[in-house]
């Protein structure tokens, strides 16, 4: 379970750097989209995006709403893209090492 | 099953120890995330249950914080006020923070004993935490640095 809880702090990690890659997007809707494909406790996607955003990975601007008061948008920044690249690339060897694993496993049986 | 009313005041309750700026930020991101929770036809109730405990995010905010601040200026103040804020995490927390922490002081003393350039030659870091929050602790050029993942 500790592990678990750790692993998905990493995914959801790169699922926002994901997201924002393709658009800005405010917090409500990343979190939505996140959660409709993965099991994650929303409320610590904000700790999360307040993290990032320290960091540097994102910048943050108001938006006009049609249907209430402006919303709060995330925006990937150069270095945020860069360091998904980096995230992705360290993803891509990790699955792999662990599909192989699975693969060695069955084939043992 | 909490309203709005109650979990923005727990999560506040739990934020307490942050400066007013930096609670009320905070404050306005789960404020927009309820408002438009709303707009989109869910309940206050449906909207703080996929959120989680507000006292866990708390948790998880107070720690980001004090870790940001480690990094910013690391004095002895606020390395212990880090490691408190990780600690109240989680008992687990005892045992995976504080033993490599115990560890690293005996490291700092060691090198304070035998000369700086002991950590000078000490070049290496290590990753201590649980399930809930990791720090990379790493020295090298005769400093300590500690940052959260």
């Amino acid at each position: 379970m500790i592990l678990n809880v750790q692993f998905k702090k990493g995914v959801l990690e790169l699922c926002v750097l994901v997201l924002l890659n393709k658009q800005d997007c405010y917090g409500y809707e990343l979190v939505q989209k996140i959660s409709q494909k993965i099991d994650i406790s929303e409320g610590s996607a904000y700790p999360l995006l307040r993290r990032l955003t320290k960091e540097g990975y994102f910048t943050t601007y108001l938006r006009e709403s049609t249907e209430g008061p402006p919303r709060k948008y995330y925006k990937l920044t150069a270095e945020g893209k860069k360091y998904l690249e980096t995230l992705l690339q360290e993803w891509k060897e990790f699955t792999k090492g662990v599909d192989q694993l699975i693969k060695e496993g069955v084939n043992d049986d | 099953m909490m309203t709005k009313e109650e979990f923005l005041k727990q999560l506040m309750k739990g934020l307490k120890r942050l400066p007013a700026e930096e609670r009320q930020d905070i404050l306005r991101d789960y404020q927009e995330h309820f408002m438009i929770g709303i707009e989109e036809g869910e309940t206050e109730e449906e909207i703080s249950a996929f959120l989680g405990s507000p006292r866990q995010i708390a948790k998880e905010l107070l720690a980001t914080y004090h870790l940001e601040q480690v990094e910013t200026t690391t004095t002895t103040g606020n390395l212990l006020r880090a490691m408190y804020a990780v600690l109240g995490l989680g008992f687990l927390n005892l045992v995976f923070v504080l033993g490599p922490f115990i560890a690293l002081i005996g490291i700092v003393v060691a090198g304070w004993v035998t000369g700086t350039a002991f950590i000078d030659s000490y070049k290496g870091s290590t990753i201590i935490g649980n399930g809930e929050h990791l720090i990379k602790l790493s020295t090298g050029a005769g400093s300590i640095t500690v940052s959260s993942r």
